[in-house]
């Protein structure tokens, strides 16, 4: 009788003695890189509308950012799995890989043609062998027109792979052709600028969910009236200090597809973290298609490591003709003001 | 289809025709046939065996115990016999003037009065023999005389009794345990030779005692995770409860528990499954070869029948293990008549969560608990009612601002009738209900999404003890489904969005016999014909040949505006080739008419069911296979080798970058084409003795060719892989010490690696060239367990046992995914990281029984 009570005490404690001591730091550290990674932060925030909102619309607020609701369910089994496995003996170890070389490069476009008064550029490299740890050889000596409404301008290669014309200026509504010829393929995009998101102003907001806790976060907000064409797509993204957070998962993609025409009123575009006492804030919004915004998705998605439940990898397809990778976009684009954000004020 | 129908009630009438003898409705063996139909077909040739049992089966049996006496006159309404049993080879009369007397009953656990199913009664002097079927019933139709029978049942004391038949009689026998028994490894607990006298191949019964002692993750008993280990089943990665069954997909898997669908038989994102060890009473797998009764998914039925509860006693049972604890309660309502049972299982692993110092630990939800209730009564000799239930339900919140909870619910009322002596009948009312939720909170705003499928539906089965040689079952079902694949609401003030919600109806008629050709061969052979109608409301879009949406068109509610189905053909065929070895052929045709919407290689909980459609055509598969099966040494080694070849229509894919949830238009992001796999599969059991267990090892291949996907070539598919091993060994060292050991093996899952690299947005895109054109390493893990009696059985007091189980003793990291991403230091450089899931983890489960 005593033993078999004993026995009892005892297996009750073995799980916890299993179980213990629970890596939370571990945890911490593995949420905090899939933050950095974008999955987290639009897990927990798919959009954080200003409290002050309208109860009405910021449902469809809510929805506007197709690309985090579609991938929400994604996001959250992703957080459940993180938790379940990071509490157990997981691990995660370097490997060596022998991956078989490409059995040929393709060619890599980033172009685009804007309204604002810059060149008009495009980008060309070639891809190399995915454990070639360096940069992508640029694509040299193409010949690179753009052609709108029957003219075709000349791109001049001014850097290795680096073409430009300072000819012409977008314009909303002109549709645009891109003509590369490159090593005897052609490849050609087309592209039509689409109205530009007029920025009114912007605020922040401090933001309570971000992890470390000490540090502080903050949400920068737009505001700006819809342009009334339905089915507009915006891509948002944001400088600090003048230097611009110019990589793809950093950046915040609007669509009005559910209530177009609404004046937006404390958007939430972005999620950034700072000890500093004060941040100069910029942001620039770019009119994009739809081809543009799932273009960013897929890239976003197949570029993020994926650990659990990743679905297919595929390649992710741009608006290129004859296998090239990359993308040629026609934008709008406008700059809001420059505003400071001093921390003491969201203390 | 009117066509169809025609001959499909052509062939019922040719089969009742075609049988030979007529029947007369006296004597005659007949037995229930489960519901579950054929599970066995059988036709067995030499013995009699009725192969029935297994599978299907149903829990208990209908008829209660009618004491024995012999002599007694049974005319209509007695107890129902049992046993399919077909009967012997020796006696071959054709009893078409002159019917044998027919000798039926139940056979019981003497200690619980659960019905044990596959239980052989065995005539001494002629030789012939029969097993009961899934309720526990046998029936054997002998010439008159006086005979000496034997009735045994592995892990049971065996029988000896002395009877005389003149007329149609019926005897109940109650087994004891064998002292053994609770040591034995009980791998099957039918026929000893039935796996070679069956029709039936492709198929594996397990109890629950043999699921019991395999070492189990976590000390959590998992059904699931036992058949993976058997050949032809693989696991969809680490740890997970999902598994293909010959190259199939993991929703080409039909998962009933009492006869109701579970739909996601996952918990924890499929590190567990929701099957309670303690409800189980019996498991089989069809890997082909799926009985006429069973369809609507392509590769395998899974058939999961819960315990009955005692009849006898009141019982508790449980456990408590290192992250759950069981408890069941058991006993009869009326003695003898009736019993219930209830079991629980609950998680404690987030109690530990609170434990922690760290808040973002501490502030953490997770848990999932199991009900299964079940109860039975007898009301008379003919008639015998079950109702069971299961609901079970997964909980996970975050820190307040995430919560997903996802689960089953199950419902099954049936009735089983004995309409004479050779019809029994099964009518089944049947619930089952998959749902998940997944809501977001922030500050006041908050948004839910719900999404689920339910369906019910009744189903009645008929069997037909036409003769010995000839058993016939037929039946049919009416099923609505509804699908709800997206509810989105917003808690604010309830505005939402919802796709709509669609559903279906299915038709479902079929016929099969097992028939003895001869003492040689035997056959089976059954149709199955299925009419599915997908019903309003609805919105259907329609595509263009570039899958654009050209529009969509509105349906009505109860509008039927889609017809799909087809007959599908079931064939097998055993010839004995000897005493102890047979060879065994079969052909079946499937068709699956709903598919889960699942873009990711292990699936997850907020994967959404949706039916055939205008766009989405109904899945085919084709499987043919042979096998030769020989039993060595006394019937105590069984071992088989099975080749299979499968050419699957139809498969679905999702595009490159789909877009699958809340999308309204998902059936646009579809691809599909066709697939194939074959494979040799090769198996060494031992059922006997105090070391049990098996080998088996499976070559296979499957390649899917998709036009849109992978150029249009052919690529592995997710679950190909080619090598499997596994050896699974329960050694019993005396009456307090068992010992169990795993070793599995196999080839490493196909992974799509980058090829080469392009930068785009200030980071490193992958460029890919092959899907599934890589295999991640190779896989190898080592289980072990320890089972160490506390006290035994026997007397009606405590009896417990601790369980030590470790899981991959030797800490192997397996890959469970590849993945890169950006090293410190160079921007450029990405290195490849391989995720393992589970080292070495030990555990402890304490049982006990009073």
């Amino acid at each position: 009788m005593l033993i078999n009570s004993l026995y009892f005490v005892a297996l009750m404690l073995l799980p916890v003695i299993i179980h213990i001591p629970f890596p939370g730091k571990l945890i911490s550290k593995v949420l905090r890189k899939m933050d950095m990674s974008g999955t987290l932060k639009k897990a927990a925030v798919p959009v954080v509308p200003d409290q002050s909102d309208a109860v009405k619309s910021s449902f469809h607020r809510k929805m506007t950012e197709t690309r985090n609701m579609r991938s929400f369910p994604r996001k959250g089994v992703f957080l459940m799995a993180g938790i379940i496995l990071l509490s157990g003996t997981s691990c995660i170890d370097d490997i060596e890989l022998k991956l078989d070389p490409e059995q040929y490069s393709r060619l890599v476009v980033q172009g685009s043609v804007t309204d604002a008064d810059s060149a008009q550029t495009v980008i060309l490299t070639r891809t190399i062998p995915y454990d070639r740890h360096e940069p992508n050889p640029p694509a040299t000596g193409a010949m690179v027109t753009i052609e709108v409404d029957g003219t075709s301008y000349l791109l001049e290669e001014v850097s290795p792979g680096y073409y430009e014309s300072r000819d012409f200026v977008g314009q909303v509504g002109s549709t645009y052709i891109l003509n590369i010829l490159y090593e005897d393929e052609t490849y050609t995009a087309t592209s039509t600028m689409q109205p530009g998101f007029e920025l009114d102003s912007i605020g922040f907001k401090k933001f309570t969910m971000g992890w470390p806790a000490d540090m502080p976060h903050y949400e920068i907000l737009i505001y700006g009236q819809d342009p009334p064409e339905p089915d507009d797509f915006f891509l948002f993204k944001h400088a600090i200090n003048g230097e611009w957070a110019d990589t793809l998962y950093k950046w915040s993609i609007y669509t009005d597809i559910f209530n177009n025409g609404e004046y937006l009123e404390g958007e939430s575009i972005a999620i950034i973290e700072s000890r500093a006492d004060s941040l100069e804030v910029q942001v620039m919004a770019m009119s994009i298609g739809e081809d543009y915004a799932w273009f960013i998705n897929d890239a976003i998605f197949n570029y993020m490591p994926n650990m659990f439940f990743s679905p297919p990898k595929a390649n992710v397809k741009g608006n290129l003709s004859n296998g090239a990778f990359g993308f040629f976009l026609a934008t709008s684009v406008h700059f809001s003001e420059k505003r400071m954000l001093y921390r003491v004020n969201y203390e | 289809m009117e066509m169809q129908v025609r001959i499909l009630m052509i062939l019922i009438l040719v089969i009742i025709s075609g049988t030979g003898n007529t029947y007369s409705n006296e004597s005659g063996d007949f037995s229930n046939a489960p519901l579950g139909l054929r599970p066995g077909t059988e036709a067995p040739d030499g013995s009699g065996e009725l192969g029935s049992g297994g599978v299907n089966a149903s829990g208990s049996g209908v008829a209660t115990k009618v004491p024995g006496s012999p002599g007694t006159r049974s005319g209509g309404v007695t107890p129902p016999a049992g046993g399919v049993a077909t009967d012997a080879p020796g006696s071959e009369e054709k009893s078409n003037e002159q019917r044998n007397p027919v000798l039926r009953g139940v056979i019981k656990d003497a200690t619980d009065g659960e019905t044990l199913i596959g239980a052989t009664v065995y005539v001494t002097e002629t030789g012939q023999g029969t097993v009961t079927n899934a309720y526990g019933f046998y029936s054997l139709s002998i010439p008159s005389g006086s005979y000496n029978l034997r009735v045994s049942y592995l892990g049971y004391e065996t029988m000896e009794v002395h009877i005389t038949i003149q007329d149609n009689i019926s005897r109940n026998f109650d087994l004891r345990p064998s002292s053994l028994a609770l040591e034995e490894v009980v791998v099957s607990a039918r026929r000893r030779d039935h796996n070679v006298t069956e029709t039936q191949m492709s198929t594996v019964q397990l109890n629950a005692e043999t699921i019991k002692r395999v070492p189990a993750f976590m000390g959590e008993v998992d059904l699931l995770k036992t058949i993976q280990m058997l050949p032809g089943i693989q696991n969809v990665g680490e740890g997970f409860s999902g598994f293909s069954v010959r190259g199939g997909s993991t929703d080409h898997n039909l998962i009933l528990l009492d006869e109701a669908v579970v739909y996601n038989a996952s918990h924890l994102l499929g590190f567990f499954s929701v099957f309670n060890s303690d409800a189980i009473k019996d498991m089989s797998v069809h890997k082909g070869d799926i009985p006429a009764q069973y369809g609507g998914r392509l590769a395998s039925l899974l058939d999961i029948r819960m315990r009955d509860g005692n009849v006898k006693n009141f019982a508790v049972t449980g456990g408590i293990g290192s992250i759950a604890s069981r408890l069941t309660l058991e006993g009869p309502i009326v003695q003898d008549r009736g019993s219930f049972m209830m079991s629980g299982r609950r998680t404690y692993a987030d109690m530990f969560l609170s434990l922690s110092s760290d808040s973002l630990v501490r502030n953490n939800t997770l848990y999932f608990y199991d009900l299964n209730m079940k109860g039975n009564y007898i009301i008379n000799d003919n008639h015998r009612i079950y109702l069971s239930g299961y609901y079970g339900r997964d909980v996970f919140a975050f820190q307040d601002i995430m919560n997903l909870n996802w689960g089953n619910a199950t419902q099954t009322l049936r009735w089983n009738y004995i309409i004479n002596e050779r019809m029994f009948s099964n009518t089944s009312l049947i619930y089952s209900d998959y749902r998940h939720t997944l809501g977001f909170n922030q500050g006041i705003n908050n948004i839910n999404w719900n999404s689920g499928i339910t369906n019910y539906g009744v189903k009645s089965d008929l069997s037909f003890y036409l003769n010995p040689e000839n058993t016939i079952r037929f039946g049919t079902q009416v099923f609505r489904y509804k699908f709800q694949p997206g509810n989105i609401t917003s808690g604010n003030n309830g505005s939402g969005i919802t796709i709509p919600q669609n559903s279906a109806i299915e038709y479902v008629l079929y016929a099969s016999n097992d028939q003895k050709l001869s003492d040689r061969l035997s056959v089976h052979y059954g149709m199955r014909y299925v009419v599915y109608q997908n019903m309003g409301e609805a919105r259907v879009y329609s595509f263009d040949d570039n899958y654009q949406s050209t529009g969509y068109t509105d349906y009505g509610r109860g509008e039927i505006y889609n017809t799909s189905g087809g007959l599908e053909p079931r064939l097998s065929a055993a010839l004995m080739l000897g005493p102890v070895s047979s060879l065994k052929s079969s052909y079946s045709r499937t068709r699956q008419y709903m598919q889960l919407a699942s873009n990711s290689s292990a699936g997850m909980p907020t994967d959404v069911w949706f039916p055939v459609s205008p766009n989405v055509k109904p899945q085919i598969s084709d499987q043919a296979a042979l096998g030769y099966f020989r039993n060595i040494a006394d019937n105590m080694f069984e071992t088989s080798v099975e080749v299979y070849y499968k050419n699957m229509q139809n498969q679905l894919d999702f595009r490159d970058n789909a877009q699958i949830n809340f999308n309204e238009k998902i059936e646009g992001e579809i691809r599909t084409g066709m697939a194939e796999a074959y494979g040799t599969e090769f198996m060494v059991r031992k059922n006997e003795g105090s070391l049990t267990g098996w080998i088996s090892y499976t070559f296979s291949s499957t390649r899917r060719k998709i036009d849109e996907i992978n150029n249009g070539d052919w690529y592995r598919a997710n679950y190909d892989k080619p090598h499997n091993f596994s050896l699974v060994l329960n050694q019993d060292l005396g009456r307090r010490l068992d010992v169990g050991l795993n070793w599995v093996y196999s080839s490493g899952a196909p992974v799509t690696l980058p090829t080469g690299r392009w930068e785009y947005g200030g980071v490193i895109m992958p460029g890919y060239s092959e899907r599934n054109g890589y295999r991640l390493p190779d896989y190898h893990r080592l289980d072990l367990s320890v089972t160490i009696q506390l006290g035994m059985a026997r007397e009606r007091r405590l009896n417990h046992e601790l369980n030590l189980s470790v899981y991959n003793v030797y800490s192997r990291k397996n890959p469970f995914t590849i993945y890169f991403e950006p090293q410190e230091g160079s921007a450029h450089n990405m290195g490849a990281k391989q995720l393992s899931l589970f080292g070495i983890v030990p555990s402890v489960t304490w049982n006990f029984k009073f």
